[in-house]
């Protein structure tokens, strides 16, 4: 039957199919009022997921720390279940080791980065850009270990006493030797490197990738060399990427657990030097969670630095955000 | 005037220029010398060779794997293609524009002041030059007043003469502009061009386009390139009315009628 709003058609021709609904059949529009609501609904159910989730363990975590508790005393040094519970050495402790672990791990993905995008010719990283991937892939206790039996101990002998001989002079370096087992901040600092390393190279490759292979000839059809290409070019162009690698990253190491547990010879105390031992929050919540199952006190106390754990990565990533989102970009014209 | 720029003031002599591709030769032994004060048309039917011809001049052409360059291109007595010379600072003499802007990702005067910071000019010095540079390219009217503003924020033709501004900053002798309107509104090709006739006072223009008509209302000689041979050079007028080459005769009707 000819539609009489389509333009096509004519007494001779038929008119072509129109996908707009008032040309389809009249079946199509006699849709059940019940059914077009739940039907609009339902793509609002999986969306909602992740707020609903996040609300769920907030008020959890609330409910299970008795918020009231402990008071003020919570942000005290000193952490002696039953008699104390002030958590800001393990704060402390959670921001040691992944702010330098950040600065490493920044440092060399872009290197890596760089490397493999402005340097290394294709069929190079071709075979080498996976392992980077395959790096993000193992198991945090496999680092752990790892870390436990053979990086500790030569950090013990070799690294942490090389940088003592020669590093002390420096303000947080002098003072107590380091000890041989290794175990502190070095070797933890070390490890959560390398795990925040894959995501943040990722991310920074990404970014320098995205950039026009125009504006990289324009920078150096200005005469630039490839470095200075990289520097003036390619980084500034990249920026937000770069920087939602350093965010992302942090959230890596900040709330790494088992591998810290277990490699930072966790203690409730500042670290000495940089070759001390100190606990991260995420280490302490899971290494004292066997003596606090039938104390509800101490139960309540983890349950509150878990809720600060959160908040700070929370905080953390949506300052992220505002920052990224400040970086300016412009839709280019024919690019 | 420079018809054939076999006279005194040759700044670019291109001396059988060949540039071969793994299956195919993109140029075929073309020579060609270029004037001081003078402007080029390169044109041609697609795939002719004319970018890769113009992306020689300043060993641009380097930065596609595979290419294989012979002859030479002579600037100022010196062949750019000899060992002991560095590509970049053949690219700092020989300015390029590309066929869509591409303007960085900072401010109007630091786009404009790229070139100069590479070659670590004083702060005042720079500001100078990047007001004559942006005068030169017929932009200082328009952003004398926000130069902090992004560069990305311009128009597509204010990018691309931002471009040319900033490849003239460094005050080089030649410029190469490659199809530099293709991505532009007729209104922004109109000043673009506008520029390039004020511009050819004082360089040596080199301008690849696959539009005869703005060939002819620009340049002042025209190049025909076809299947990576050089096949006709001339006045603009002579080539475009009394065409030599049956090529050039069907090319250039071609995209006239």
């Amino acid at each position: 039957m000819p539609d009489p709003s389509a333009p096509v058609a004519s007494a001779d021709r038929e008119p072509l199919p129109r996908p707009s609904p008032s040309g389809r059949s009249p079946r199509a529009r006699r849709r059940r009022p019940y059914g077009s609501v739940v039907g609009r609904l339902v793509p609002y159910l999986p969306a909602a997921v992740p707020a609903a989730l996040l609300v769920a363990i907030v008020l959890e975590l609330v409910r299970s720390s008795q918020l009231t508790n402990f008071g003020w005393g919570f942000w005290g040094s000193r952490w002696d279940p039953p008699d104390a519970w002030g958590i800001a050495t393990f704060v402390a402790g959670s921001f040691l080791t992944a702010l330098p672990a950040l600065f490493f791990a920044m440092a060399i993905g872009l290197g890596i980065a760089i490397a493999s995008t402005s340097y290394l010719p294709a069929w190079i990283t071709r075979w080498l850009d996976p392992f980077v991937d395959l790096l993000a892939g193992i198991p945090s206790i496999v680092y752990g270990i790892w870390g436990y039996l053979l990086v500790a101990p030569y950090f013990g002998t070799v690294i942490n006493p090389f940088l003592y001989r020669h590093l002390s002079f420096l303000p947080g370096f002098g003072g107590l030797p380091p000890l041989s087992d290794g175990l502190g901040l070095p070797v933890g600092i070390f490890i959560l490197t390398l795990m925040a390393l894959p995501i943040t190279t990722l991310l920074i490759r990404d970014a320098l990738r995205s950039v026009p292979r125009d504006l990289w000839e324009a920078g150096l059809g200005l005469g630039a060399t490839r470095w200075e290409t990289v520097r003036r070019v390619a980084i500034p162009y990249g920026s937000r990427g770069i920087l939602s690698a350093a965010f992302l990253g942090f959230g890596r190491a900040f709330g790494e657990t088992v591998a810290m547990a277990m490699v930072l010879n966790v203690v409730a105390s500042y670290p000495a030097n940089a070759f001390g031992s100190t606990g991260t929050m995420a280490a302490e919540m899971f290494l004292s969670l066997d003596s606090a199952y039938n104390n509800s006190q101490w139960l309540a106390a983890l349950s509150e630095m878990a809720l600060v754990l959160l908040a700070i990565s929370l905080a953390v990533n949506l300052i992220g955000r505002r920052l990224i989102a400040q970086i300016v970009t412009y839709d280019v014209p024919g690019l | 005037m420079s018809g054939d720029a076999n006279g005194h003031d040759v700044v670019v002599s291109v001396q059988h220029l060949t540039v071969r591709a793994p299956q195919r030769t993109i140029l075929d032994d073309v020579s060609l010398d270029f004037a001081a004060s003078s402007l080029t048309a390169v044109v041609g039917p697609s795939g002719c060779g004319k970018t890769t011809f113009v992306r020689s001049l300043n060993r641009m052409v380097e930065l596609t794997p595979g290419l294989e360059v012979d002859g030479a291109v002579v600037y100022l007595g010196q062949d750019i293609y000899d060992p002991r010379v560095n590509p970049v600072m053949v690219r700092r003499r020989i300015g390029m524009v590309f066929q869509r802007p591409t303007v960085f990702p900072t401010s109007i005067f630091e786009n404009a002041a790229f070139g100069l910071r590479l070659i670590g000019e004083e702060i005042s010095e720079i500001e100078r030059e990047v007001e004559e540079a942006l005068l030169r390219a017929g932009l200082w009217e328009e952003v004398k007043d926000d130069l902090d503003r992004p560069a990305l924020s311009l128009s597509g033709g204010q990018q691309q003469r931002l471009c040319i501004a900033r490849a003239l900053a460094t005050q080089p002798r030649v410029l190469l502009l490659d199809e530099p309107t293709s991505a532009l509104d007729p209104a922004a090709t109109q000043r673009v061009e506008a520029t390039m006739q004020r511009l050819k006072e004082d360089y040596v223009l080199v301008l690849v386009t696959h539009n005869v008509a703005q060939a002819a209302r620009v340049s002042d000689r025209i190049a025909v390139l076809h299947a990576g041979h050089l096949i006709e050079v001339g006045p603009t007028a002579e080539v475009l009315e009394r065409p030599r080459n049956p090529l050039t005769a069907e090319f250039i009707t071609g995209r006239f009628s």
